[in-house]
Order: C-alpha cells, then structure tokens, then sequence
C-alpha cells in the first residue's frame, strides 16, 4: 500500500521557505517588501477562514472582527499598558480566540444562511463598538503610536525586521494551520462539513469541533492583527470593516474553499494584485472583480482546489 | 436484554408516526424490523440512536436508560447506524470515512494533532491498519483511495456499514441496507451481516424490504403498520400472521 519516496510538498514547502528566508538579500526595495509583509498578513488571515469556512464548512462573515479584536487588543495592552511585545502580541490571538468561543457557542447551532447573517451582524457589532466606545478606542482617530516590537533586546524597526517577524509567525501558523488540516482531526471537521448528521451518530460531537474551529481560527486572525497593529504603528476602525472580510473569504474561494495551499496563493493573488494593477488607477478593482469572476466561472474549486490540494499532498518523487 | 424501547411515541403535529411502541433486542440476535411504507420504521430508528427525541417512552441500552441522549452519545452507548438515504461523507475517500468512524472511541486530539506527538503517530497507525481491515470485512479494499461519492451505490451502501463498524458498535442498526442492491451485492451483504453477528458477535437490528433478506437472516421480526406494532415472532410466525398479511396485500372487504 505504501509508497517509497519523499512527499513532493515537503521539498516544495521546504523550497518556499529557503526563498522566503533569503528573499530581503535581494529585494531591498522598501515599497515591495511592504506589500509582501502586508501578504503574509493576509496569508495568516486566509488560512485561518479557511479551517472554519473551507474546512469545517461555517460560512462565516465576520472574520475582519476577529483580525481587529486582535490588533486592538494588541495595540491597546502596548501603548496603554506598555505590556511587552511577547505578552501584547500573544494577548491579541488570545483576545480574538475568546470571542471566537463566545461567539461560535450561540451561533454555532444556526445553520447556513442564519449562521452567515449572524456572523455578519457580529462583524458589525465589533467594527460598531471599535468605532463608538470612544474613551477605550478612541473612535475614529484610531490607536497612533503603537510602539516598535522589541525581542530579547533586539528592537524590529526597518522593513527587513519585520519581514523576518511576520515571516517567522507565518511559517509557525503554516505548520499548525497543516497539521489540523491534513489529519485525522481534518477528516472530522471535514466529515461535520459533509453530513453533520452522520458524523453525531458516530459519536463526534459536532458542537465542539465546531466552536474549536472557530476558536483555533479566530486564534490566528487575532495574531494576524497584532501583526498588524505593529506593522502599521496605527489602527483605525477603516482596517476592519465587513468589505475587508469580503476581502478574506474572497481569498479563502479563488484559491479553493477548503484548500490550504489554494488560500495562500488566494492571499498572495489578492494583496498583490491591487498593487499590479496600479497603473490602472480607480479601475484596478474592476480587475480584481473580474479576475475573481474568472475563477468563479472557470474553476468553481478555485485555482488549488480542495482534492487538487490533498492530491498534491500525497505526492511522492523518488522510490517507485 | 441489550436494547429495550418501552412505550415509544413520537408525534409530529397530529400525525403519530410512532405510537406506543415496545421491543427488545437480545444480545447477538438479528432482529428485523418489516413493514409497508410510512409504518414509522425509520422513526423508530431516529428515535432510538437519538436522532430525534421520543414524545414519549424509555429508550435502555443494557439497562441503562438513554432516552434524549444526543446521538453522539448514544452512539458511544453502543448504537452505530447506517441511512435508507446514504450519508456518507462524500468528499473523504474511503478509508477516511472509516477512520472518522473511529475518532470517537480514539485519542485524536488537537493538541496531539498539532504536536504530531508520539502518541499521535501510533494512533494513527493503528487507525489505519484497523480501516484497512474494516474495508476487508465490506469487501471495499480495492477501493482505497476513492472518494466516497465516486463509488457504485450498492458500495456506498457497504462503506456506510463499515464506517459503523469502525465506532466498535454493540448494535447495529441497518435502514434498508439491501435498497438499490442488485442480487450479487445483496448477497454479498448477507454475507457480510453474517460475518458481522456470528465472527465479530455484533447484534443487528434490520430494516428491510427485500423479503428473502429478511426472513433468510432474522432470528426474530417485529412488524409495524401506521405506528403499531402489530406482530413479532420467528419468521415462520410472521409469514403466517393474519394480521401482517391484511398490513402488506389490504384487507379484504
């Protein structure tokens, strides 16, 4: 039954991170090594829908809130508190995983569209109370001043530094993201996906693999906004807003619903191509528009589809 | 007695689709359940593997009382079921579909998972020599690899039993197992629940049509008819009931 050989994606992944630990030695243009840090952003952003709405099947709307909740959370603990960066950046994953828990209880029993409404509404609420609860957020003027990450003594401050931070947290969100995926405990929020009903008569407590993954999702959406938050010294109510959770699960669907490696290059696709189109001034949208048109229409799995991705998983080179 | 239903009744608005209904299971028994469409059988069987509450009665599984138990918890109680429509997950292959099967009564989890601990990966062995067997049982092993929605009906309905063997049931309980079979794979499932009860000592609890099924493998029979039991007996019994015959041809006027 089983093959010899090494896994094709272990060289191919192994490949990624060698050009993404060198790429700074060569690209030192400031302006692009900013869209890639804001595109490993969106990658953790990405991947995090992916396990709830791709993987476990909760189409949810509201991601941009958890995304905020963690950079604010972040923000706030840094500039008010001076909490360090370890402690604030890890608070804002936690704060965003909490609500996570607290939101994935009472709306996890709704299913389909009145499970999407909801999270839409509670997109809202957040982007609403990031907006009026002026005397904690500072309403529309935003949290300026979000210090410099300091770790172990070395302060990150250039675009190079934070290339390596953010890259760092990708690469460790990656491997945790894949191994809930691509295993066993994947076949379950997989199989909750395709027949719920099935899956509780064979013992599986659907409820809690569902608010698991929208905790575990929610985890990583928050450090995605800690990064953020960081990365941009400023955050204001504009960043988290439902288009930017249109943004997300736009990704999450042209690379493939339920597909790790198509959301990353979904994120990829998507954060660059605004910058690509940029000669075409206001018109740029309409690109991403069609393009995303394109996808819908010609590859409804998306570019990576779910079963393209696990085939490429069980890929082996070498042996025979 | 390993399954007992005392009183069953479950009403939806005015219709009563089961109505008062009493049984037992006895340990390695093949016990079938017969009736004309719309009798309440499937109802029975939502009733008891908790898919839907009872209006009213007990449900024990070895004495022990789980009515209004979710179903994930009657199915660690003991109950695995198969759908007169298949349910299975159609986008997973087939061993996968075993495995979930497994999870329950496995120590899969999330941290283990994340970890890739030590403990993980002989789970994980484990599960997949343990699917590799369960797909001998049901004769499925030359379709490892498949997506479920990909195979042949009559092997949607085999994996669907294997995937119920793999939660190590004590009872099985088959909706019409033999539906859209044809005669070599129905006699392949006779087979199998063969195998089922008399190797791997597993009580079944049957629904079913096809009559040659039922009378050539049940031990006992309980017929229902609008909600009612109306019989229960050996199938000798049964063939010869008044009162089964008037359910399945009419009454004569």
């Amino acid at each position: 039954m089983k093959r010899q050989g090494i896994y094709l994606y272990k060289i191919v992944a192994l490949f990624l991170f060698v050009i993404g630990i060198f790429f700074p030695f060569f690209i030192k243009d400031q302006y692009i090594l900013r869209i890639i840090n804001m595109s490993f952003i969106y990658i953790i952003l990405s991947m995090s829908l992916n396990l709830i709405t791709g993987v476990t099947g909760q189409f949810h709307l509201g991601h941009a809130a958890f995304y905020g909740v963690g950079a604010y959370t972040a923000a706030l603990l840094s500039v008010k508190l001076h909490m360090s960066f370890l402690l604030s950046f890890i608070a804002g994953g936690i704060g965003a995983a909490f609500l996570g828990f607290l939101i994935g209880l009472p709306t996890i029993r709704l299913r389909d569209i009145y499970l999407t409404v909801t999270t839409l509404g509670f997109g809202e609420i957040v982007r609403l109370i990031l907006l009026n609860w002026v005397s904690v957020t500072r309403g529309p003027m935003g949290i300026p001043g979000i210090p410099y990450p300091s770790l172990f003594g070395f302060k990150i401050t250039s675009q190079i530094d934070f290339y390596y931070l953010i890259f760092f947290v990708l690469v460790l969100s990656v491997v945790v993201l894949f191994r809930i995926t691509y295993s066993r405990y994947g076949d379950i929020l997989r199989a909750i996906r395709e027949n719920e009903l099935a899956a509780k008569t064979l013992g599986i407590n659907s409820t809690f693999y569902k608010v698991t993954a929208f905790v575990v999702g929610a985890f990583f959406a928050g450090l995605a906004g800690s990064l953020f938050a960081y990365f941009s010294a400023y955050i204001s109510p504009d960043s988290f807003t439902f288009a930017e959770s249109i943004n997300i699960l736009a990704m999450v669907v042209i690379g493939g619903l339920g597909s790790m490696p198509g959301a990353m290059l979904g994120a990829v696709i998507l954060a660059l191509a605004p910058e690509g189109f940029r000669f075409l001034a206001e018109y740029r949208m309409v690109v991403v528009g069609l393009l995303m048109l394109g996808v819908i229409l010609w590859r409804n799995s998306g570019i990576i589809g779910e079963q393209a991705a696990i085939k490429f998983m069980n890929m082996k080179i070498g042996g025979k | 007695m390993l399954l007992k239903g005392e009183g069953l009744t479950k009403k939806f608005g005015g219709l009563i689709a089961v109505d008062n209904v009493s049984f037992e299971v006895k340990n390695q028994e093949i016990f079938g359940l017969i009736g004309p469409n719309g009798a309440g059988k499937t109802t029975l069987f939502n009733l008891i593997t908790g898919v839907m509450e009872p209006t009213s009665g007990e449900i024990y599984i070895e004495g022990k009382e789980v009515t209004s138990l979710p179903p994930y918890e009657i199915s660690k109680m003991g109950i695995s079921r198969t759908f007169q429509e298949i349910k299975l997950f159609r986008a997973l292959n087939v061993e996968e579909n075993i495995m979930v099967g497994m999870i329950s009564r496995s120590k899969i989890g999330l941290f283990n998972t994340i970890l890739h601990s030590p403990a993980y990966k002989r789970e994980k062995e484990r599960m997949e020599e343990k699917a590799y067997e369960i797909l001998n049982i049901v004769g499925l092993t030359h379709r490892v690899g498949w997506q479920a929605k990909n195979l042949p009906y009559g092997e949607q309905r085999m994996l669907e039993i294997g995937r119920a063997l793999a939660a190590e049931p004590k009872i099985l309980a088959l909706d019409e197992p033999a539906a859209g079979m044809n005669e070599q794979e129905s006699d392949k499932l006779l087979e199998t629940i063969d195998y089922i009860r008399n190797k791997m000592r597993i009580t079944i609890f049957i629904i079913e049509h096809d009559m040659k099924v039922i009378m050539s493998i049940c031990d006992r029979i309980m017929v229902m008819d609008f909600g009612q039991k109306i019989a229960e007996g050996e199938p000798s019994e049964i063939q010869s009931n008044p009162l089964v015959i008037e359910a399945y041809l009419g009454r004569e006027e």
